[in-house]
């Protein structure tokens, strides 16, 4: 393996971006790449109908995965809240792209910044909460683009195999339809490997 | 001619009695008168001689037997040195020179008797103590604290009083070094008659010995140190307590004894007299003299002048000052005065008396405690202020008034007095007391002055308050018409403050929903307050133990919008403002760390 000499500086630099502090410049994988050293994350996607998390496919197989929030292509809805649990262990929230928080605005709702829309997120001992919500008065028909991304990332010592995430019980996810009223929704997951 | 010498003009009852009886030991008895067995005098006395000691008096007694239905006269006879009180009746009452050294002859015979048929031998011999030689002058002045302008009994007839106070004042200083002024105005509170003949009021006439009686039953000299103490001119009766113009009993004198003495004058010649007088002087005693109905004291004499004529006592008065009675006192010629004049029988017109003995209980030592009281501390102003220390400890007392600490120029009397305040006279007062053993501070009174036609005003801004748990606002006072704009903050209820002095301040809520007042009250009038009701809400909308992004969700529901379900429409309100805008997405982002 040939590794870059800037390689060990930018991984200590994704740790600590990992750990909530400052947010270093996140270089995109390129897939013609070689595989980074340390553990990767792959995701399969779930069935493309209802809101659902589907991986950048730029990121599948990397150290930092992307995951987009999609909804159901046509509904009416004015933003959506969920919550997701990982196994803190082996995974952590990240900032989807370089200069974000833990959530990027899809740019659905708003435009493609978090000040044009009310986004919160936080994250904590794997559990992350985000809320993506419009801040316009009329309501907007979801299409096809993401309505918010986010990110994992494998820790160091993160073992292989199979990944146990879930939307915890007693956090029911919702989206706010068109007439502003919370409805419960259905938020599929794929499959998330350490690999 | 002064009034006053009008009294004075020379009695010569004395003289002429003596002059009778010298005329009835000598003159020839009348045989045809003289009955050849008739009525005999003998003495009642079981002695014929005595030997009497200078100046002392004795009473001699004769009796009249075998008198038919005509008692006849007895008549007395002096030879030698001494003095009578009369010169007819079966008792006299002689009294031995001052000087001593002497031997006298005292006989009673009856009217129209050829020779005295009793007699007494008189020695006295000559004083061991011979008396001292006297100063030309002697001034007893330097022991008052005299005030001339304030000696004045105005339309009272209390000259009595002033009279006994002032020898008491000089008592008091010259006994135990304290000079000091007593109180005019406290007698008259204590004063109530002692006899069916006492004027009902103090502002009757009086005997002298009425002042030292009531003093002494009540046990207490007040001295003018006492903030209540200030004579007033017909201030009888007092001032009802609710005027706050009672006296204090502190600070006081407590009297263990206190006695006027009188000089027996009626025996003595007028030389005699102003010796004794002089000498009394000389020992420091003043002398309360009564002329006729009036009262004063002779503070002193003046006979440096060889002209015994231009010899004089100096009279300390009562009726204030004048052309002729600067300083309150003025000059009595000695040679003006007969002293043993009497304006009846037995009324003398001139009394002398002294205090003797004044025995006080003094105070422990040690610096006085004092304490401020004041009618109003909150004027308006042009309103005068009035501030007055009551003391304990042992007088006299000094005062100094003090103003945030620092002295006040020309402050220094029992009661602070302010004619017409300013805005900048409010502040913190206290009076230093000293006497002559320490010296401490009062606690401070705060005197709050509000600006003329600009009522004091104090306003909050915001004047209430509605934030998101955890969240913070900050407030500021306005504080007009005080001259000072210093708050002092207070939370009732749960929260944090940053500063209770600062202004503005900033109020932390804490994270549970509540309703907390803040208040503001002014430095310099604590009673001058405004109140700010803090609404605190909880962040968590809908109630299910947590606030997240599902309550973001709620707020986003309520976001701008004008319609909905009310309870979120208000919950997420959390400024209050009566819509869900970006102010209230920004806390609760914010307050839940939730911006991404």
């Amino acid at each position: 393996m040939i590794l870059r000499p800037a390689a060990p500086l930018f991984l200590l630099g994704l740790l600590a971006a990992c750990g909530g502090a400052s947010q270093p410049p996140v270089a995109p994988a390129p897939a013609a790449q070689a595989r980074p050293a340390g553990p990767v994350l792959g995701y399969q996607n779930p069935p493309a109908t209802g809101f659902r998390l589907e991986v950048d496919p730029a990121s599948n197989h990397t150290r930092r995965l992307v995951l987009h929030l999609k909804g159901p292509g046509g509904l009416t809805a004015r933003g959506v809240a969920c919550f997701l649990q990982v196994d803190p262990a082996r995974l952590a929230w990240c900032p989807p792209a370089a200069g974000a928080g833990l959530v990027r605005n899809g740019g659905t709702w708003g435009l493609a910044s978090a000040q044009s829309a009310l986004i919160g997120a936080k994250a904590a001992q794997g559990l992350l909460q985000l809320g993506v919500f419009q801040r316009e008065a009329q309501p907007i028909k979801l299409g096809s683009a993401p309505l918010a991304s986010i990110a994992l990332e494998a820790l160091p010592e993160a073992a292989q195999g199979p990944v146990e995430w879930n939307l915890p019980g007693d956090r029911q996810p919702v989206y706010l339809d068109g007439e502003r009223q919370l409805q419960p929704l259905t938020l599929a997951l794929g499959t998330l490997t350490v690999e | 001619m002064s009034p006053l010498f009008h009294r004075l003009l020379p009695g010569l009852r004395w003289t002429v009695c003596l002059l009778l009886c010298a005329t009835a030991v000598t003159s020839p008895a009348d045989p045809g008168q003289a009955p050849a067995e008739g009525p005999v005098l003998r003495s009642r006395l079981s002695a014929s001689s005595y030997t009497l000691l200078p100046g002392q008096c004795q009473s001699f007694l004769v009796a009249v037997e075998g008198s038919g239905p005509v008692r006849p006269q007895v008549r007395w006879s002096l030879t030698g040195g001494g003095a009578l009180d009369r010169c007819e009746g079966e008792a006299v009452e002689y009294r031995a020179p001052r000087a001593g050294g002497c031997t006298a002859v005292l006989a009673a015979s009856l009217a129209g008797a050829a020779a005295p048929t009793v007699s007494f031998a008189i020695s006295v011999p000559a004083d061991p103590e011979p008396a001292p030689e006297l100063p030309p002058a002697v001034d007893l002045l330097p022991l008052l604290a005299l005030d001339p302008a304030e000696r004045d009994q105005g339309a009272c007839n209390n000259c009595y009083a002033w009279a006994v106070t002032a020898a008491l004042e000089m008592e008091l200083n010259v006994r135990y070094g304290i000079r000091d002024r007593l109180s005019i105005q406290y007698f008259h509170s204590i004063y109530r008659p002692l006899s069916r003949t006492d004027p009902a009021d103090p502002c009757g006439a009086n005997p002298a010995s009425l002042v030292t009686d009531l003093y002494r039953a009540d046990g207490k000299l007040v001295p003018w140190s006492n903030p209540h103490a200030e004579y007033r001119a017909g201030g009888y009766p007092r001032v009802p307590a609710a005027g706050g113009e009672t006296i204090g009993l502190l600070p006081h004198y407590r009297i263990e004894q206190l006695s006027l003495h009188q000089i027996a004058t009626h025996l003595w010649s007028d030389a005699e007299i102003i010796a004794e007088l002089k000498t009394r002087l000389h020992q420091r005693k003043a002398i309360i003299f009564k002329l006729g109905g009036h009262y004063a004291v002779i503070v002193g004499y003046d006979a440096r002048d060889p002209q015994p004529a231009n010899h004089a006592w100096v009279v300390l008065d009562s009726l204030g000052t004048s052309a002729s009675r600067p300083g309150a006192t003025y000059r009595l010629a000695m040679d003006r005065i007969d002293y043993n004049h009497q304006d009846g029988p037995g009324r003398f017109s001139y009394t002398f008396e002294y205090i003797d003995p004044l025995l006080l209980r003094l105070q422990p030592e040690g610096p006085p405690a004092s304490t401020i009281t004041a009618e109003r501390t909150e004027l308006e102003e042009g309103e005068p202020l009035k501030l007055v220390a009551s003391v304990g400890g042992r007088p006299p007392v000094r005062y100094q008034w003090l103003k945030d600490g620092q002295p006040l120029a020309g402050q220094t009397g029992s009661i602070l007095r302010l004619p017409a305040v300013t805005p900048a006279d409010g502040g913190a007062y206290a009076v230093q007391a000293s006497n002559g053993t320490g010296s401490a501070a009062s606690e401070s009174l705060r005197v709050v002055v509000r600006a003329a036609g600009q009522p004091a005003n104090l306003t909050l801004d915001p004047p209430a308050a509605t934030l998101g748990a955890g969240g913070s606002r900050r407030f500021t006072a306005r504080l007009t018409g005080l001259g000072d704009g210093r708050v002092r903050w207070s939370l009732g209820g749960a929260g944090e403050l940053d500063d209770p002095e600062a202004n503005p301040v900033t109020f932390r809520a804490g994270r549970a929903a509540g309703t907390p007042v803040l208040t503001a009250r002014a430095q310099v009038d604590p009673a001058l307050a405004a109140s700010a009701a803090i609404t605190i809400k909880t962040l968590d909308f809908n109630g299910d133990g947590s606030a997240d992004v599902l309550d973001l969700a709620l707020l986003a529901g309520a976001y701008d919008a004008f319609r909905g379900d009310p309870h979120y429409l208000e919950a997420a309100d959390l400024n209050g403002d009566g819509r869900v805008g970006p102010e209230d997405a920004e806390a609760f982002l914010a307050l839940l760390e939730l911006r991404p």
